[in-house]
């Protein structure tokens, strides 16, 4: 995390651009082995310097993974509210026991947001009320898990009427860290509603901004950032789809 | 909108197109055989080849060879990146915190060290071991330890040894997504190895044994011949 300061400091401006044009809502495209770092580089943004109140929705993963990320790195969760949509599936009954996180009984059924809100509790039970609007951002981890357990119109109608809700709210921040080379679909039907979309390799320490046709749009500085850039293209290009062959599946 | 498991690349010449170009992306993995198959070599390579990629690793030994030996006897090998060491791939010694028994403190110390390092794949070699020093804890550790390396969103290979007269170590290969076993076989005073996927979940994976060698540059390499 120390080697990407310049990450951090372009997604820093690209937020404030947003709250000056008063759009809210940020699609980051990475490598779906890079989404948590990116989560991690936003929350860093969002909790350290920001130093503003928001949620983290798990849809893939008990939370206290992210919980623990963020006391390694020194970045106090205190604003943060966790609702965690996995743990009581997940076999990982840790978070549960002394977390003071919300959580859902699953990510299946997936209800309307506002419903989603709602419904969620905290460990002792009892119904813990979410205020929205003293929330400054939303982020979802992993949107693209839903399709795991929801048909395809229940994700959609989820994804719209999340947005919908975001809108009435002011000041505030959604953002989807998505692997579009694995969810084109999801990718191509959140897109159209995102306010900005961005590349980011926090492993090449590349942030690359797209525009509405998803064409990267960049000033190359250096001859060492057009290498790298080329490297990561040709990588990122070679990303495995699978393909069916002979054989079993077990 | 159907999900498709992100893939990673195994590092391993000539056995992603057995695995639909590569391992499930989170996913456990378990590489098993009797001594001298390969196993140490197969993981790091998988290490190695990550890290050329930008990937950072951890490698866990448990009691099989400290940290310090294991480094000593890679080096010989081509596809090592020295400036990898202890840099995109951490060595992490286990066994102090195995020999105290407690499976509580033993995923402690690894989510520990995954939870600092950030580490998209992992080894833990080997894994058997473990269960001399917790016993009949040792079914319900795996069970967690494969949910909490999962969690971490990191591939993973376990490695197993193989007892006398058992074709796997079962315990392990149940709780793994994936069950790879290496063998030899004695051919004319020549011991051969193969490769086997006895099981890979959520993938059409190839079937019957593929005969490997061991070489200098790539590590494992994955004949083209089936057994």
């Amino acid at each position: 995390m120390e080697d990407n300061d310049k990450l951090k400091k372009e997604i820093g401006e690209i937020i404030r651009t947003m709250n000056n044009e008063k759009q809210n809502k940020l699609m980051m495209i990475t490598d779906a082995t890079n989404r948590t770092i990116v989560n991690i580089l936003l929350l860093n943004h969002f909790l350290k310097k920001e130093k503003t109140c928001g949620i983290f929705i798990t849809f893939d993963r008990p939370h206290q993974y992210i919980k623990k990320i963020l006391d390694i790195q020194g970045i106090d969760h205190s604003n943060l509210t966790f609702i965690d949509a996995i743990s009581l599936i997940s076999g990982d009954t840790a978070a549960q026991d002394n977390s003071s996180s919300l959580f859902m009984n699953g990510p299946y059924k997936i209800p309307l947001f506002h419903d989603l809100v709602a419904r969620c509790y905290s460990n002792n039970r009892h119904k813990k009320q979410i205020d929205l609007r003293q929330m400054s951002f939303i982020m979802i981890d992993d949107i693209s898990a839903l399709c795991l357990y929801n048909k395809e119109e229940i994700v959609k109608r989820f994804i719209l009427d999340f947005l919908s809700h975001i809108d009435k709210l002011d000041a505030f921040i959604v953002s989807f860290a998505l692997d579009d080379n694995y969810n084109k679909e999801l990718y191509t039907f959140i897109k159209k509603y995102c306010d900005k979309e961005v590349f980011i390799d926090p492993e090449e320490n590349v942030l690359i901004h797209r525009n509405q046709e998803s064409v990267a749009v960049m000033v190359v500085e250096t001859e060492t950032t057009r290498t790298r850039l080329q490297n990561l293209m040709i990588r990122r290009s070679k990303n495995i789809i699978p393909t069916r062959g002979q054989g079993v599946i077990t | 909108m159907n999900y498709e498991f992100p893939r990673i690349e195994s590092g391993i010449k000539g056995l992603d197109t057995h695995i639909e170009g590569g391992f499930p992306h989170p996913s456990v993995q378990l590489v098993a055989g009797p001594a001298g198959t390969g196993k140490t070599t197969f993981t790091q390579k998988f290490l190695f080849s990550g890290a050329d990629n930008g990937e950072k690793g951890v490698y866990f030994t448990t009691l099989s060879e400290p940290p310090q030996w294991v480094i000593r006897y890679l080096s010989k090998f081509d596809y090592v990146n020295k400036d990898h060491m202890g840099s995109k791939v951490e060595f992490v010694d286990l066994s102090k915190v195995i020999r105290d028994g407690d499976p509580e403190r033993i995923l402690d110390f690894i989510d520990d060290n995954i939870g600092r390092t950030m580490a998209k794949r992992i080894v833990i070699d080997p894994v058997t071991v473990i269960e001399s020093f917790i016993g009949e804890d040792y079914r319900p550790f795996l069970f967690d330890l494969v949910n909490h390396l999962k969690n971490w969103q990191a591939v993973t290979i376990l490695t197993g040894e193989v007892k006398q007269g058992e074709d796997y170590p079962s315990d392990a290969a149940y709780s793994s997504d994936g069950v790879i076993l290496l063998t030899y076989v004695e051919d004319d005073g020549a011991r051969r190895k193969h490769l086997e996927i006895l099981k890979m979940r959520g993938t059409c994976h190839r079937t019957g044994k593929l005969s490997f060698s061991i070489t200098k540059e790539d590590g494992i390499v994955i004949l083209s011949g089936k057994f």
